[in-house]
């Protein structure tokens, strides 16, 4: 969350903005009062229907009509036979009612700059001025190491004529993490608590990042030295040793277990598989386990549904779509369990060709979701919805980079296939108009996101351009975006979290893991399940969720494990193999596992009330909530569902009861079967003590089921 | 040969269409299902008639001499006992009923040598937890035909064997038969993982081919999924054998009554040439090429046109970019050979004349997904476009232009929109004079959703006509006329325009049975048909008539257009139906007075 702290202190920091002396750049000086001042944030007049007829463009992206709805000989704004008299300088110093308040003082460097510029006849220079190339903070990086410490950033313009300006009362500061530290106009940087942050520094329309670490250094901190499974852990302790935490240990077998199946697969483990894997003596068996789940058909089941449902894809249930949806389900299910490389993969997705029922890929990208905002997001991380109608306020994105992007699906054609007469089929092509002959010759130039330009023939098809460059020149970009999105899938959190905004004010918690996850992505050609494999072996993966007195309060270095809520497909998923009753799907043969059903509307309340989106925006991960609600407590508490699939004839209670004449041994198989581990003593005596309590022992059964099925033991991912 | 492919093309065009007269509506016999759709050569298999007013249904009608009886007969339900002779080639068939109450509609019936196994009844196949449950398979031996059904919310699971190197074929017949089911073909190993999927073969529309060699000796499972709508019609054939299976044929048609070498492409590429006479049936332009060297698929559909023939690589010569075509109207017979190719002809035309070029492809059984383009190769102008005509929900592309003033030359270029080409994508183009021009449907709109509806539209194919009495067919005009309300927007292609008056005329009216009509006037798009029977007409003997549309331009050019049924993508027997089997004649039948009740 960023924290805007600019409106707050515009008027408890005086401004100085440059010696009203010389020529005033409309460009350089009066757009910088202006944005410090916040007239063109959001709230104000950059809004955007603007504020009280006065409207500029958001955070100055657009000069020319900045200059326009300003001095504009109709705007009224500027009065240049009696410059004092302009509502420029009137509004703001609240000499007239101005809805914003006061912003800046008269006879303020602001109101000078402002006052100078109107004398001087507010010409524009827009087009003319000289360039700022960047700007610079120092430091660049700070590290505090008591609470509170403070530190004064500096800000440097760089202009392209080789001019360097100190800027640091001009620019304006906003921190990433909120509460690590506090940020005054001026450039005052003051620690507040322990963490991590990155302050945002933007001047005209130039950013740069001074990223901060807040340790408190604990006297006697010794390092435990844990063992490290393979680089992750090394990144991960490195990490660890510098903000003095010392990680929690390797969670027990059984955890381990439950955990690796429900990241990997999506369900937890048989009860005879968590026998055979606990008696399992042997020093490789999680190693083994781990290639074990990955080659399981379930693998490809539980990813593919994530991406489809990221993709907006699964929404459209209709009949118009339905076996697009569930052809592309099957292929990239079937996909992902062959490892096809992740570059083929997102080839397939992005830049498919042909028909939807014959190449079920390119449904993948047939929703209602723009693709130029999807393929960003959900290959790349990059947010870019913003930047459609203004320059991005937090990244390093424009309109022009939107425009840039939109060039590479602009050429393509759409239209319903003859193969369903109720058009179902989708056809994708490039459009006709770019295959006229005397056109085969041309070719257009198309520029990346890196600002990189390539040209290709005008009929070809774009997106494998782009493509070629995410796997080309930009593939860094692509294989931190995968690696953290897949981390962030196995950890709870991302090393850049949220993961899908990789946002240039949101560093990596850990910018060498990312990096080296990346880099080891690319060196095994694209490779999805060593990458998943990599991260499951890593001691860090499979650390404790129990917290020690080091690590308590640290939740983004991966020092233990995160509970985490099980998502809404785990859950029915789980619940179905705890009491051997499947849900009910609205679609599809009985019997299918929620993450089969590659619909929103699969007609499953549990699915909606856990979480699985009814509807989709956008791309955003964040369109799938976590939380834990009221009506998620009462419908496992209370609900019908559940208690009618304990008590189902045929389901695991009923088995288990006629199967185990042994209270103890009913107990156990109850616990092995909804907790994927043994009872322990006590829970084993009381579990007996409770069935012999009860009217019958089947009634008994049920109560320890519904019991433990209400547990967080089951409900979260430990 | 050519005469039981006259008599298979004859009934097999029937298929959906007609209208008749409001009389005719839901009294006479109705067929809902085939159960199972196929029957066996050379064996006596009993199949299955589902529908309403069939206690009277007291024949079948089939396009081949066959030993037929009738067993048992109730007003939902009837059941014949059929023996195919030897001498009838396997392929899909039509397969209608009638008696004294009148003439069914079509359903379509495949007739084969691999032994068939109803399995509706047999409840195989099952997810468990999300798991499929292997225990729940059916076993089967094949070669076989398994004649199943009630997919649409569920699965069916058959159990096989096979030796080391063993290849086998899987092929659904479901809409190639009318049926509703759209299958997903998955096969699976003895642990049920998944091998193999397969889904909608491309020239096979909605139908599936799965070509697996299996390197392991042992027990596989084959599972079929829905995503069709259910319906009256939810029932399916898996074929599973090592069946030899078409790829594709070249060319896709012929020259009427001509003598046409037909290359079938076998699935390892083999060629196999055939030469078969193309019908002289001036009212149909398709008919269908029975495969019996390869009995995996079905017989192939083809065209039949009226104008010189000639193929592309014949023309071509060396290398030529643009192939001059200075004879036409012709049709061309040709293929997008390779990915991204483009064919281009060269047109010698005056400027004035009006050219219609139109592609058929998607329907024949090609993989084309053609882009027509005219332009004018000097000025660099494009003179039209043309992609996709949703006539017959038509992907086939057409256009007509008019040559621009000082234009001698056009050039005329096909490729596939989706950039592809091979051995699956040949095509004929057809380049001919054009100018105003309409269709003709046979019977009415009418909402399928509405009632019956639907049924009515299935019915109507069928003139039933009183012994003395008569009973009339409605026509409809599709003119297309600029600057007039659309009388069907759905169309875009190039025949539209004409006006002027149409004669309507029946042609091949048995002894006793005559036709009538007023036409249909310049400016109206409806008009009637009265088909009349004498006291001496024959009693229930099929008999098969063409309704056409004359008319004459302003120029003095004649045209003559056969009436089709008309296409209602709503209708769900039409939406299902392949297109081939679309009507361009009436099949009717004479009945006794009082039974028209």
């Amino acid at each position: 969350m960023i924290r805007v702290l600019c409106l707050v202190c515009a008027l408890a920091c005086p401004v100085v903005a440059v010696e009203p002396t010389g020529a005033i750049s409309f460009t350089n000086d009066v757009m910088a009062v202006l944005g410090k001042a916040g007239c063109n944030s959001g709230a104000c007049h950059g809004h955007n229907s603007g504020k009280a007829g006065f409207k500029l463009s958001l955070r100055g992206y657009d000069l020319r009509a900045d200059f326009a709805a300003l001095a504009d000989a109709d705007s009224g704004r500027v009065d240049r036979k009696d410059p004092a008299d302009s509502l420029i300088l009137q509004m703001p110093t609240a000499q007239l009612e101005h809805g914003g308040g006061k912003r800046f003082e008269v006879g303020s460097e602001s109101y000078r700059v402002l006052l100078e510029w109107i004398r001087q006849g507010a010409k524009s220079d827009v087009g003319t001025a000289t360039k700022l190339r960047r700007i610079d903070v120092h430091p660049s990086v700070f590290e505090h190491v008591q609470i509170p410490q403070s530190e004064t950033l500096k800000v440097t313009a760089h202009f392209e004529d080789g001019r360097q300006r100190d800027v640091t009362r001009l620019a304006i500061y906003e921190v990433s993490t909120e509460g690590v530290v506090e940020v005054d106009q001026a450039g005052r940087v003051v620690s507040r608590r322990t963490g991590e942050t990155a302050v945002l520094v933007r001047f005209l329309n130039k950013k740069t990042l001074s990223k901060g670490l807040v340790v408190r250094r604990k006297n006697g901190f010794a390092w435990a030295a844990p063992p490290q499974h393979n680089f992750i852990d090394r990144f991960v302790d490195d990490k660890l040793k510098k903000i003095q935490v010392l990680p929690s240990a390797v969670c027990t077998d059984a955890e381990f277990l439950r955990r690796a199946s429900l990241d990997i697969c999506g369900v937890p483990p048989d009860p005879d598989e968590v026998v055979a894997f606990l008696s399992d003596a042997s020093a490789d068996r999680r190693t083994r386990k781990i290639d074990e789940l990955l080659s399981r058909e379930d693998y490809g089941d539980a990813w593919a549904m994530r991406w489809l449902e990221l993709s907006g894809t699964n929404e459209s249930g209709d009949s118009a779509r339905f076996k697009g949806i569930w052809t592309l389900s099957l292929w990239l299910r079937r996909a992902i369990n062959t490892n096809l490389p992740y570059d083929r993969l997102v080839r397939q997705l992005v830049a498919g060709k042909g028909s939807s029922i014959h190449n079920p890929a390119i449904t993948f990208t047939v929703n209602q979701l723009k693709r130029v905002e999807t393929v960003p997001q959900l290959f790349l991380g990059i947010r870019l919805q913003c930047a459609e109608c203004h320059d991005h306020p937090f990244d390093v994105w424009t309109q022009s980079n939107y425009r840039s992007m939109a060039d590479f699906f602009g050429h393509l054609g759409s239209k319903e296939g003859p193969i369903d007469a109720y058009g179902r089929e989708i056809r994708r092509f490039v459009k006709p108009e770019s295959r006229v002959p005397w056109k085969a010759g041309d070719r257009v130039e198309l520029t990346h996101l890196d600002g990189s330009r390539v040209r290709v023939p005008v009929a070809s098809d774009r997106r494998d351009a782009l493509v070629d460059w995410m796997f080309g020149p930009g593939r860094r970009l692509t294989a931190r975006a995968i690696v953290n999105r897949v981390w962030g899938r196995m950890l709870g959190r991302g090393i850049v979290h949220p993961v899908d905004d990789m946002r240039f004010s949101n560093p990596p918690i850990n910018e060498p893991l990312l990096s080296a996850l990346a880099d080891d992505l690319v060196v095994h050609r694209w490779d999805l399940k060593h990458l998943v494999r990599t991260i499951a072996r890593s001691r860090t993966y499979q650390q404790s969720s129990i917290p020690n007195k080091s690590n308590r309060n640290e939740h983004e270095n991966f020092s233990h494990a995160a509970l985490r809520r099980l998502s809404a497909e785990q859950l029915a998923d789980s619940v179905s193999r705890a009491t051997g009753v499947d849900e009910p799907y609205r679609v599809g043969p009985p019997g299918l596992r929620a993450v089969h059903v590659p619909y929103v509307a699969a007609g499953s309340r549990l699915l909606r009330l856990f979480g699985r989106p009814t509807e989709r925006a956008s791309a955003c991960e964040c369109v799938r909530s976590p939380d834990s609600t009221l009506p998620q407590v009462m419908h496992l508490l209370n609900g019908e569902a559940l208690w009618k699939k304990i008590r189902a004839a045929g389901g695991t209670v009923e088995r288990l009861s006629g199967k185990h004449t042994e209270a103890g041994d009913l107990v156990a198989a109850l616990y092995l079967a909804v907790l994927s581990r043994p009872p322990s003593g006590d829970e084993s005596g009381t579990g007996v003590r409770y069935l012999a309590a009860s009217k019958s022992r089947r009634e008994g059964a049920e109560d320890l089921a519904w019991a433990l099925l209400n547990s967080p033991e089951f409900l979260f991912n430990h | 040969m050519s005469l039981r492919l006259l008599s298979s093309a004859v009934l097999s065009v029937l298929v959906v269409s007609v209208a008749v007269g409001e009389t005719m509506g839901g009294r006479g016999p109705l067929i809902n299902t085939v159960d199972p759709p196929a029957l066996i050569i050379g064996k006596q298999t009993t199949i299955q008639l589902v529908g309403r007013n069939l206690d009277r249904a007291t024949h079948l009608l089939l396009p081949f001499a066959a030993k037929v009886r009738r067993s048992s007969g109730s007003v939902e339900s009837t059941q014949f006992v059929v023996t195919v002779p030897e001498s009838v080639d396997s392929g899909v068939y039509p397969v209608r009923v009638y008696g004294p109450s009148g003439l069914s509609n079509l359903r379509l019936i495949c007739v084969g040598r691999d032994q068939v196994i109803q399995t509706r009844a047999a409840g195989n196949g099952r997810y468990r937890g999300g798991r499929i449950d292997l225990a729940s398979a059916l076993a089967v031996e094949w070669p076989c035909r398994l004649a199943g059904g009630r997919l649409s919310q569920d699965i069916d699971l058959f159990r096989f064997s096979v030796r080391a190197g063993q290849r086998l074929v899987f092929s659904t017949q479901t809409r190639q038969l009318g049926l509703t089911p759209d299958p997903v073909i998955r096969l699976r190993d003895a642990r049920g993982r998944t091998l193999a999927l397969a889904h909608d073969t491309p020239t096979l529309r909605k139908d599936e081919r799965l070509d697996y060699t299996f390197q392991q000796a042992g027990e596989y499972f084959v599972e079929l999924q829905s995503f069709g709508v259910a319906g009256w019609t939810n029932h399916y054939v898996l074929k599973i054998g090592p069946h030899e299976y078409a790829r594709t044929v070249y060319p896709l048609g012929g020259r009427r009554g001509e003598v046409v070498d037909v290359a079938v492409v076998g699935r390892d590429g083999r060629v196999a040439s055939r030469k078969v006479r193309v019908p002289s049936d001036t009212a149909r332009d398709r008919w269908r090429l029975p495969l019996p060297d390869h009995p995996g698929s079905l017989s192939w559909a083809m065209a039949s046109g009226s104008l010189p023939e000639r193929h592309e690589k014949r023309m071509r010569g060396d290398g030529a970019v643009e192939i001059p075509v200075t004879d036409w109207p012709v049709t061309i017979n040709g293929r997008i050979e390779e990915v991204g190719e483009e064919d281009r002809f060269r047109l010698a035309v005056q400027p004035g004349q009006v050219i219609r070029a139109q592609v058929a492809a998607w329907y024949l059984g090609s993989a084309l997904d053609g882009l027509l383009m005219a332009w004018d190769p000097a000025s660099e102008t494009l003179l039209a476009t043309g992609d996709d005509l949703r006539y017959r929900a038509n992907v086939d592309p057409g256009l007509e232009f008019t040559v621009p003033p000082g234009v001698t030359s056009v050039v005329l270029s096909l490729r596939d929109t989706l950039g592809r080409g091979g051995i699956t994508f040949p095509y004929r183009l057809t380049i001919e004079p054009g100018g105003p021009d309409f269709f003709l449907w046979l019977g009415r709109r009418q909402n399928p959703f509405e009632n019956s509806g639907w049924e009515r539209m299935d019915s109507n194919d069928t003139v039933t006509v009183p012994r003395g009495g008569q009973v009339s067919v409605r026509i409809t005009a599709r003119r297309n006329v600029k600057g007039r309300k659309p009388d069907d927007g759905y169309y875009k292609g190039p025949v539209r325009g004409f006006d002027g008056n149409i004669r309507l005329v029946a042609s091949g009216l048995p002894v006793g049975v005559t036709a009538e009509s007023d036409g249909i006037a310049s400016g109206e798009t409806a008009g009637e048909i009265t088909f009349r029977a004498t006291e001496g007409a024959v009693m229930l003997s099929p008999f098969e008539v063409a309704v056409f549309g004359e008319a004459t331009r302003r120029d003095g050019t004649r045209l003559r257009r056969v009436a089709e049924r008309m296409l209602f993508l709503s209708d769900p027997q039409m939406a299902h139906m392949p297109w081939q089997w679309r009507s361009q004649k009436l099949v009717g039948v004479v009945v006794p007075r009082e039974d028209r009740r």
